[in-house]
């Protein structure tokens, strides 16, 4: 086996040195007539049909010389070819990012409000004007706490309530609540810092908060209260928690008992009496307010200053459901906010035809408004409301 | 033109220089086409200027000496002749070759005396013998660099330009012609 390696060994390398080192072949130049002369022939130096395209050719290098000088001094097409894509790609990205802010109404209210200027009929709302209530719930549930009509209070809205009174306990937890929501200060007035009453007729003082009741809700495992202290629910005769307003020109007074005509939520006034107040026809609504707002409004039910004419059904009264749509509107102007822009936008809406259900239609369009836009534009100011 | 004279050329070519360029073409552009006269016939001139429009686009990336130019610059003369060749097999619209008129006895004594005679001579070779003698007589290249050219054994060139030879040798009008 050995021997057989060796010997292919031996002719490998027999084949390599041949290769290196040819031998000769067999050039019939000197020993064949007449083929050293063809093949000199075939060797003789180029003639000028040959070289006729010299000037061509070195034209076409000189040319190509300088496109690729050219193309060196350019952006490769590599970091071109990746450059495009992705500039594309983070481009596409931002502006996919901020069409779906402003559709969520997400921007910065200035270019939330330029950008529900322009594209409004694609769905871009208008900005937020300000932020909800955070004692709306605690309110609701000291309602709910209280025995109003139609509010309950579930087993963990009363844990959560516990633990949002503390150790001070409910009653004064809540009482505290209503105080502190009344007596907010408003923004327009920051340099006093005083608490913003609302506006009452000549004469009128402005009334305290009724003394909360008592009693409260029996909640699956608690120890319900006596029946006797809890509030008695609401009728005609005797409005719930002694809120009724006194009519005009009669300050103090307890309102007068009996279906006395108010502009409820429809605005519709019934039973019609006293002297009427020229006043434009409310609208007559049945979702005036949406249903968030209903909800919340039942939920208030604080003495609201209705006791001007201007908001009142004609007869210095009004329901419950007007002061608490009312005193809903007024903590928000408290609480610094907006009514929103008086245009198409849903929230808009909402809450124009809610401040429209309780102060009116006259009083509304007669509030000036903070916005330098054109008319449909305008928002409700916290001073124009306040000043109501 | 010896090897020691074209590396400057070269050289300065691959650095852009037109001169250096135009002395490579006039040195190597003769032998480029006589090679695709055998190669691709009556197409060697578009396949000869097809060549240079390759060298020129890559001579920047090209290294090595004026030896393997010569077979690099060979072996694009060689793919561009035969892409000609199928090129013109595909197009081909011409009816016929329109035949041209007798030649008379003194441009036929004188075709006989140029190189053009010589070349027609090794064209009529087989193709494998012709390539052979031209790469390896006529042009000058080494074995390994002509078997690279042709895509063949060294042994196969080496036979193959043996059997070209003797052909050409054994040839009637070679024999009469001797002392042209």
């Amino acid at each position: 086996m050995r021997a057989l390696h060796a010997l292919l060994r031996v002719l490998r390398l027999r084949v390599l040195r041949r290769d290196r080192h040819p031998r000769p072949e067999p050039d019939a130049s000197t020993d064949r007539p007449g083929l050293a002369d063809l093949l000199e022939a075939a060797r003789a130096p180029g003639t000028p049909d040959e070289l006729a395209g010299e000037k061509e050719v070195v034209a076409a290098f000189v040319a190509h010389r300088r496109r690729a000088a050219r193309a060196q001094r350019r952006t490769p097409a590599r970091i071109r070819a990746a450059l495009v894509p992705a500039t594309t790609g983070l481009a596409l990205l931002i502006l996919t990012g901020t069409a779906v802010a402003a559709r969520t109404g997400n921007l910065p209210q200035e270019a939330q409000q330029h950008a529900h200027r322009l594209f409004s009929a694609l769905g871009v709302p208008a900005p937020r004007t300000g932020t909800p209530t955070p004692d709306i719930t605690n309110l609701t549930w000291c309602e709910a706490w209280h025995g109003v009509p139609g509010r309950t209070l579930s087993q963990d809205d009363h844990r959560r309530l516990a633990a949002a009174a503390g150790p001070q306990g409910i009653d004064r937890y809540c009482v505290d609540l209503r105080r502190t929501a009344s007596h907010k200060p408003s923004p327009a007035n920051p340099a006093t810092g005083s608490p913003r009453k609302p506006a009452s007729p000549a004469g009128v003082p402005p009334r305290s908060l009724p003394p909360p009741p008592s009693s409260k809700l029996p909640l699956p495992g608690s120890k319900p209260s006596p029946p006797s202290s809890r509030p008695s629910p609401p009728s005609s005769a005797a409005p719930p928690h002694g809120q009724a307003l006194p009519p005009p020109g009669s300050a103090g007074s307890p309102p007068a008992p009996g279906p006395a005509g108010h502009i409820g939520w429809s605005g519709t006034p019934s039973g019609a009496q006293g002297p009427p107040i020229d006043r434009p026809r409310v609208r007559p609504n049945a979702g005036s307010c949406t249903e968030r707002h209903a909800q919340m409004l039942q939920t208030v039910t604080i003495e609201l200053p209705l006791s001007r004419p201007e908001n009142t059904d004609g007869h210095g009264k009004s329901t419950p459901e007007d002061r608490a749509c009312a005193r809903l509107l007024l903590s928000r102007v408290r609480g610094g906010h907006h009514f929103g822009p008086t245009n198409s936008s849903r929230r808009a809406t909402a809450s124009r035809r809610a401040t429209d259900s309780v102060f009116g239609r006259a009083i509304f369009h007669a509030i000036c408004s903070w916005s330098r836009d054109r008319a449909h534009n305008r928002m409700m100011s916290v001073d124009s409301l306040t000043k109501l | 033109m010896p090897d020691d004279e074209l590396t400057p050329a070269l050289h300065a070519a691959q650095n852009g220089d037109a001169a250096g360029f135009a002395t490579l073409w006039r040195a190597l552009h003769p032998a480029v086409l006589r090679y695709l006269r055998v190669v691709a016939g009556d197409h060697a001139e578009d396949a000869a200027s097809e060549t240079w429009l390759h060298v020129i686009r890559d001579l920047d990336r090209f290294h090595g000496d004026t030896t393997a130019f010569r077979g690099w610059l060979f072996r694009i003369a060689r793919h561009r002749g035969l892409d000609e060749i199928r090129r013109q097999s595909r197009t081909r619209e011409s009816p016929a070759s329109i035949p041209s008129a007798a030649p008379d006895a003194a441009s036929q004594a004188a075709d006989h005396a140029s190189t053009g005679w010589a070349l027609a001579m090794i064209a009529a070779l087989p193709p494998d013998q012709a390539e052979a003698v031209m790469l390896r007589t006529v042009i000058g290249l080494d074995v390994a660099t002509t078997a690279q050219i042709l895509g063949k054994k060294p042994g196969a060139v080496r036979i193959a330009t043996m059997r070209g030879l003797r052909r050409l040798a054994t040839n009637p009008q070679i024999r009469t012609r001797q002392g042209v």
